[in-house]
């Protein structure tokens, strides 16, 4: 399962970027990224703080609108397009519907508990009725181990545990592909293994996911397609062994000052 | 050394003796600082809304809204409206309306800032994890960002109202007969100053400790507890601990049967 075809017969691509570019003001964060995600694929994006790469993973669901190039999911093209093309615009919010996304900072509502956390977007977006919606809620955190957890609200729980409600949140919405915005960047040393260990399962099951992280070792572990971002271009791609063995001087240089 | 028209001896049941007359007062101050407190909260959300309006003349135009109707003396402004404004262009609006209006107004551009504080104060990150799920923007706002603005500014909202009760007596001026104009005309009347405005003082006293404990009520509501396993035995409480105990019996259940895939272990 966890072996996934990115260079087998047909691979199917479920995510293409093309040509993005994106500036906040003068800064010039996105400076023309192409990136297709296969389905079942782990794509992991590792870099320098300030090198786009949460930038890049929040044009996936359009969280941020590129200047210019476009998104391509699941057959519907999304963005200003490049200069001079006409394509079928998509609906943003109907692709988000699709795509999960996990944050740094957990996000979870704090005013509502870890199972309404997890129903509100069945009852609202697909309009699930609740005795429905919370049955499917409350399976969703068992899945992740946190069943005894349904009543607690977020600030209740460790970070660790908001870390995975927000996953089941993402998870139960069914969506085709996963992105992780440096989910274990803001829990305590010993509660990052949890959430590890989740990402892992996850992919394993079969996943198409997009993570960007720190944990070098979760890349070298699952990813499949494993991205060197520096300000704002992909400096280098690759398979696990670019962890150890790197082409680009920038690659190796960063790779040394974390390790 | 007392005045020539003070009163010899104090006489308490003097308040009591003229019940009804507080009373009808107290029913109009009651009445005026509701609608106008009712009012100025919807027309004080507008106003954040509009104030956070990216457009490049919605925002500024509010912003000036704000700060004219908080830089007037409150009391100049009931005069303004209702002399200056209703009577010289002879619009046909009582005095009560008119102060209304003016406590309105006013009230609007200092609730209109609370909210717009309290809305901002929603991290954005909260708007980004609604949107992740694909709720829309009308949605994020009714069920993530409302919930969370309405915990931060019912504190300072309470304030507000404490202050609607205590500003209403200021259209007295513009002859309303709520409270304090019907305890003018009864000392003016009896030359019992004392008696009649401790009776005034009193009952503002009690109408703004009422308001003091409703709020301390709604926010004790928005406590969050866990139904699981807090002592909190609310029948509410209890009947939800129930169901919830029911629904992880249910999915403990088909754990067994199912092969759905689990992703950690505990």
């Amino acid at each position: 399962m966890n072996e996934t075809p990115t260079n087998g017969s047909g691979p199917q691509p479920v995510v293409r970027l093309r040509d993005i570019h994106k500036s906040f003001g003068s800064n010039h964060v996105l400076r023309g990224i192409d990136l297709t995600v296969h389905k079942g694929q782990h794509v992991v994006v590792f870099g320098p703080s300030g090198s786009g790469k949460s930038t890049l993973l929040r044009t996936i669901n359009l969280l941020e609108v590129p200047d210019s190039g476009s998104v391509w999911f699941d057959g519907k093209e999304y963005g200003p397009g490049i200069d001079g093309e006409e394509l079928p615009k998509g609906k943003a919010r109907l692709l988000r519907q699709e795509i999960g996304m996990v944050f740094q900072q957990f996000n979870l509502f704090p005013h509502i508990t870890a199972l309404d956390n997890v129903a509100l977007a069945l009852r609202r977006v697909k309009r699930i009725a609740r005795p429905e919606a919370e049955l499917r809620a409350a399976t969703y955190l068992d899945r992740v181990g946190l069943l005894d957890k349904l009543a607690a609200y977020p600030g209740q729980l460790s970070g660790g545990q908001q870390q995975r409600v927000a996953i089941a949140r993402s998870l139960v919405m069914g969506p085709k592909v996963m992105l992780f915005d440096e989910p274990t960047s803001a829990l305590d040393p010993e509660l990052v293994g949890e959430v590890l260990a989740v990402m892992r399962s996850l992919a394993e099951s079969g996943m198409t996911m997009v993570v960007v992280t720190h944990e070098m070792g979760f890349g070298e572990e699952v990813g499949d397609l494993n991205i060197f971002m520096d300000d704002g271009v992909v400096v280098e791609q690759g398979g696990r062994g670019i962890y150890k063995d790197a082409h680009e001087p920038r690659t190796r240089e960063f790779l040394r000052s974390i390790l | 050394m007392s005045g020539v028209l003070a009163q010899a001896t104090f006489r308490p049941e003097f308040i009591w003796d003229n019940r009804d007359i507080f009373l009808d007062g107290v029913w109009l101050t009651v009445r005026i600082a509701l609608v106008a407190f009712a009012l100025a909260t919807a027309l004080g959300l507008i106003v954040a809304l509009l104030r956070m309006s990216k457009s490049w003349i919605v925002g500024p135009i509010m912003a000036s809204y704000v700060n004219v109707f908080r830089a007037i003396p409150l009391l100049v402004f009931v005069l303004f409206v209702y002399y200056g404004v209703a009577i010289h262009f002879s619009f046909s609006i009582s005095a009560i309306q008119a102060g209304v209006l003016a406590l309105t107004l006013q009230y609007s551009a200092w609730l209109g800032e609370i909210f717009r504080g309290g809305i901002q104060a929603v991290p954005d990150g909260q708007r980004q994890a609604a949107m992740s799920v694909g709720m829309s923007r009308p949605q994020t706002f009714a069920r993530v960002v409302m919930p969370q603005a309405g915990r931060i500014v019912t504190p300072p909202t309470g304030n507000m109202f404490i202050g609607m009760i205590k500003d209403s007596s200021l259209v007295y001026i513009i002859g309303v007969p709520e409270l304090l104009r019907v305890s003018n005309l009864l000392a003016n009347r009896t030359f019992r100053y004392f008696e009649v405005y401790l009776g005034t003082v009193i009952v503002y006293l009690i109408l703004t400790t009422a308001v003091y404990f409703l709020f301390k009520y709604i926010e004790r509501r928005f406590q969050l507890v866990d139904v699981l396993t807090s002592k909190v035995r609310s029948p509410f409480a209890r009947r939800r601990a129930g169901q919830l105990r029911r629904l992880q019996e249910a999915v403990t259940a088909a754990r067994d049967t199912e092969s759905t895939v689990r992703l950690a272990t505990e």
